[in-house]
């Protein structure tokens, strides 16, 4: 299990929200388990920011498909990830990732 | 509760954090500069340490030091300024956690408790299998099953009830050779050839109210009108009766045909004769006369019925029923198979309708009781 993966969150404009940050749970190709100490709802758009593997993954547009708020009063969220090319893209960093591993 | 060492140059900082993280159960020590940070990691031994990043002292900085000097350490960073993508920054260089002003008690809280366990991301190529997912297969498969179970047993029930409704469509009758039915709006009548007898049976549990016999000839069909009986024998006569107690005769023709089917539908006696494979449309007159004549549509007549809009017979070739156009009975316009019949066992011999359903009397091929069927009909 690598070290823990930081993310940039940013929104489209129209929702008027400042950037936030996050770690991810977990990481797949088709998208990922997110900890916040930002509110989310479900159905909401973001853009995810992270590095994997020493590759910089920018604005990978995501919805949150479901959310819970843990133990801690963190927001517990799974995203998925909406663009086919950034989701190939995060496949072979993945690969990679595991490969190292 | 835990204790923690915080890092901060401003001392209004340091007092803000030590009250937000006191009032939140732990033990706080605080330090100005790096140098009493190291100190205070070997002196305090604390299971956290919060640093605060400010344009005095930076934050990265401090990170770096703390975790060169302890590199297991969880270090969360206060951000004295919101600043997204500092934070990402300080948390890919180490920071456990960074926390944005305003410090609360309940965001230090929260973060120090995450900061205090927190573990690293798991990655994969596919989604892992949730626990919700697994409870949503789980509870599907239980749903399956339960679906399953209900569907089994309302086909038993449906079966029970099908065997139920078959055992109340069907009666064996005191007689073994039936020739014709009839029902004459209060009661169902059969002919026994071999007895040369005439039953009348209840509708409602088909036990002998009458019976008739009639020594001199061998009736063959009989059909009921309001005031009158009609009967066909072997001989090939067709008689008329009084509605009396004895169906006394009236009169007799004679027909030079095998006559085995007799309808009355309140106008015209109709007829149909198993030798010339015809259909005889006749007036009630004093002869009986023919106004039409029209080959039986099917295999072989053996019965006729009137259900009160149109003319059905009993087709014992081919074990159905058939509904004739009552203006060209030559034209079959519905033909439903008797599945009673189906096994051969029963030979279908009569037909009639009570105004709810049709009733067929067979004979028992292996000289058993006769039966009669209820059919419930479906176009």
């Amino acid at each position: 299990m690598p070290a823990s993966i930081p993310a940039l969150l940013s929104f489209p404009s129209e929702a008027a929200r400042q950037d936030a940050w996050g770690r991810l749970i977990n990481l797949w190709s088709s998208g990922a388990k997110l900890l916040t100490q930002t509110r989310l709802s479900r159905g909401e758009k973001l853009f995810l920011s992270l590095e994997l593997g020493g590759e910089r993954f920018e604005s990978v547009p995501g919805t949150v498909s479901a959310v819970e708020i843990d133990a801690d009063g963190y927001c517990l969220a799974e995203l998925a990830f909406s663009d086919a090319l950034a989701r190939g893209r995060l496949a072979k960093a993945l690969i990679g990732a595991l490969a190292r591993s | 509760m835990a204790i923690i060492g915080l890092v901060g140059s401003n001392e209004e900082d340091r007092r803000a954090l030590s009250l937000a993280a006191g009032e939140a159960g732990h033990i706080v020590h605080s330090a100005a500069q790096l140098g009493e940070a190291v100190e205070l990691l070997r002196s305090a031994r604390p299971r956290l340490m919060v640093v605060v990043d400010s344009k005095e002292q930076d934050g990265a900085l401090l990170l770096r030091e703390i975790l060169r000097a302890s590199p297991l350490m969880p270090v969360v960073v206060a951000l004295k300024k919101r600043d997204a993508a500092r934070a990402v920054s300080l948390m890919r260089i180490g920071a456990s956690e960074v926390v944005a002003p305003p410090w609360t008690r309940e965001s230090l809280r929260s973060c120090l408790s995450k900061s205090l366990r927190f573990e690293g991301t798991s990655i994969g190529l596919a989604p892992p299998a949730s626990r919700r997912g697994a409870s949503f297969y789980f509870f599907a498969v239980l749903a399956f099953l339960a679906c399953g179970l209900a569907v089994a047993t309302l086909q038993r029930r449906i079966r029970l009830q099908e065997q139920s409704e078959r055992a109340a469509r069907r009666w064996d009758l005191p007689y073994q050779h039936p020739s014709t039915l009839a029902f004459d709006g209060a009661s169902f009548w059969v002919v026994d050839w071999f007895t040369q007898s005439i039953y009348e049976h209840s509708a409602q549990d088909w036990s002998v109210k009458r019976l008739i016999h009639f020594p001199s000839e061998t009736p063959v069909a009989v059909a009921f009108g309001a005031d009158s009986a009609w009967t066909a024998s072997a001989s090939g006569a067709i008689s008329r009766h009084m509605r009396d107690d004895k169906l006394t005769r009236v009169q007799s023709y004679r027909e030079p045909g095998a006559t085995l089917g007799l309808a009355f539908d309140g106008l015209y006696l109709w007829t149909c004769d198993g030798r010339s494979g015809r259909i005889h449309k006749r007036l009630n007159d004093g002869q009986l006369s023919v106004v039409a004549s029209f080959p039986y549509p099917g295999l072989k007549a053996a019965a006729l019925a009137f259900d009160g809009k149109t003319l059905w017979s009993l087709d014992a070739g081919n074990r159905e029923l058939v509904r004739h156009n009552l203006e060209r009975p030559d034209e079959a316009s519905g033909r439903v198979a008797l599945a009673e019949y189906r096994d051969g066992r029963y030979k279908p011999v009569g037909i009639a309708w009570d105004g709810q359903a049709f009733w067929t009397v067979g004979e028992s091929a292996s000289g058993g009781p006769a039966r009669v069927f209820r059919h419930a009909l479906r176009f």
